[in-house]
Formats: C-alpha cells, structure tokens, sequence
C-alpha cells in the first residue's frame, strides 16, 4: 500500500500543463474620419490577418489599422485549440464610447496543432461608430479564453 | 487482492486521471484601438454677392442674381432701371468625408446706405430676399479631398426714391452635415 501512495504522488504533478500565449500585436481599427451620420467598420479575420474597411454606411475614410494577431505556442501535436471570445467590448474615450462586436465571426475560433511550432490566430470584429461620434483615441481590454485539448 | 493486482487497477486509475485531465485553459487580455478624427467642413469665400450698379429711374424696381445652375450676373426689373457689372457670390466647400452637406440660407434682409451709420429711412436701405431660390439650393454633394463651390445670388428691390450710393449687408450662409 505504501508503494502505491508513493506512485500516484510521482504520477499526479505530470498532469498539469501549461500553453504559452502571447500577443504579438493587439486589434487596431486604425484612424477613422467617420461620415457624421455613423457606420460600421470590420475587420474579418475569419480567415487570416486583416484590415478594416467600411462594412455599412456612408462613406468614410480609414486609413491603418489591423487584425489582433496572438501566438500559441504548443506543447505537442495534434493539440485542439478553441478560442472563446466576448461578446462585445466598449471602447472609451473620456466620457465617449464605442462597441466592438461579432468577434467570433470575424476571428479564428479553433486550429489544432501539427507541431510544437507556434501558431498565429487572428482577431477581428466589427467597430460601429454612433452618428456624431466625438473624436478621439478609443481604447478598451477584453480578455479571450483559450481552451486546450490535448491529443 | 494479490498486490500485482493492486498494482494494476492502479495504474489504470492514474492513467485515466491522467486523461480526465487533458484539456486546460489559458486566458489572454487583448486590447482593442480605433482613433477617431471628426469629420470637418471648410468654407472659403471667393467672390462676395455684386449687385453691380445699377442705374436708378425714380421707378421702383427689382435686381436679381439667379445663381440656382451656377455663377451668374445681375439682372434688372423695372422701367428705366439698367444693371451693369456684378456677380454671384461663390463660397468654395472642403469636407474631409463623401457626403452630402445642407445649406441654410439668411432671412430677408436690408442692405444698408454705407455713408449713413445710424437711422436709415426706407429710401436709405434695398430689401434683399430669396436667397435660397436664386442659389445653389439646400443640399450639396461634396467628395472628400475635392473643393466644391456654393453659388450664391438674391433679389433685391429698389424703392422709386431710392437715395443713391453703396449699399452693403453681411449675409450670414451655414454648411452642415
């Protein structure tokens, strides 16, 4: 019996893993001079790194911006990843205010790892600006949950 | 239970431990950035509205400028009443998106006798009206990084004893998206 405790000690801190997850560059819309009466503006990374353009509205000019682009680094092949993001996120500006949303639409949502080599998901979504939305630099945080199944 | 037995379940036990717990979860914070620049409006004047002169007859009489498809010259109403020189006002719109833009135009209005400064009579002051017919319009399609030109004209009218000299008024016009 004493054989067996010592066993499932030395086994039980092997199921314990770790991914390594960082952002390599954050989602940016980039500069807007929107029409005063509003639009959408999306960034469909659905499919690889993207850049903003106008979705719905009148015209606008954009001019920068792209796709959030975060790196995986796996522990081992064959690993599935799926990513869960918010539904929404408000961007600020002092007291102004803008919402970010359809993120899972316009972002990866799940890959599985052919190697150990890191792997490159993308960010998107859809910005809208209000009808007379003030100027200035809007910005907010939102966290996204990575979910790990190993092989 | 034999030990090589125990041993056995146990192993099977760690390794579907094991297993049970394959799948983990990390989170991420990623911010999200968008820089807005409000849209703006440049007006620029060009050419202020000239009713020329105008040559009176002791009859009364109108002067219009019908700037409604684009610059235009004065014209004269009234017996004897002739009009030379002059010339629709033009006021040069800048916008930094594609959009269309609303005019609003002045209310009627008097131009004044310049060398009298205070306590105008009738026969010191032109009525001047109907700017928004005799203009541009109300909406204007402008293009981002295009100038476009506002065309500005009136009617005003002369009474029989209209007292000669230089009339002026400023004239008040907005832009608006």
């Amino acid at each position: 019996m004493k054989r067996f405790i010592l066993i499932f000690i030395f086994i039980n801190p092997s199921i314990t893993f770790a991914a390594t997850v960082a952002v390599v560059n954050n989602l940016n819309f980039g500069t807007i001079i929107p029409h005063p009466s509003g639009q959408a503006i999306r960034i469909d990374a659905s499919s690889g790194p993207s850049v903003p353009v106008l979705y719905s509205g009148a015209s606008s000019i954009i001019s920068g911006g792209i796709s959030g682009r975060i790196r995986f680094l796996p522990d081992m092949a064959g690993q599935i990843v799926r990513i869960f993001y918010p539904v929404s996120l408000t961007l600020t500006s002092g007291g102004n205010s803008m919402v970010i949303n359809n993120f899972a639409s316009n972002s990866t949502n799940s890959f599985r790892t052919s190697s150990s080599s890191p792997v490159d998901f993308y960010i998107g979504g859809i910005l809208h600006i209000s009808t007379g939305q003030p100027g200035g630099n809007y910005t907010g945080n939102m966290t996204i949950n990575i979910n790990v199944t190993n092989p | 239970m034999t030990l090589k037995k125990f041993f056995s379940i146990s192993i099977i036990f760690v390794s579907l431990f094991c297993f049970s717990n394959s799948a983990f979860a990390v989170n991420q914070v990623v911010t999200a950035t968008a820089v807005i620049q409000a849209a703006t409006i440049t007006l620029g004047k060009l050419k202020d509205i000239d009713f020329g002169t105008i040559t009176k007859s002791g009859s009364p009489g109108t002067v219009t400028i019908n700037a409604s498809a684009g610059a235009a010259t004065p014209t004269a109403t009234g017996v004897g009443i002739a009009v030379t020189g002059g010339n629709s006002g033009e006021v040069t719109v800048d916008s930094t998106v594609t959009a269309n833009v609303t005019i609003t135009y002045p209310g009627p209005g008097n131009l004044l006798l310049s060398s009298v400064t205070t306590g105008h009579t009738a026969d010191q002051q032109i009525a001047i009206a109907q700017f928004s017919t005799n203009s541009t319009g109300t909406s204007l399609s402008v293009t981002a990084g295009t100038s476009s030109t506002l065309h500005l004209g009136g009617v005003i009218t002369l009474t029989a004893a209209q007292e000669a000299g230089n009339y002026t008024l400023d004239l008040t016009y907005g832009v608006n998206y």
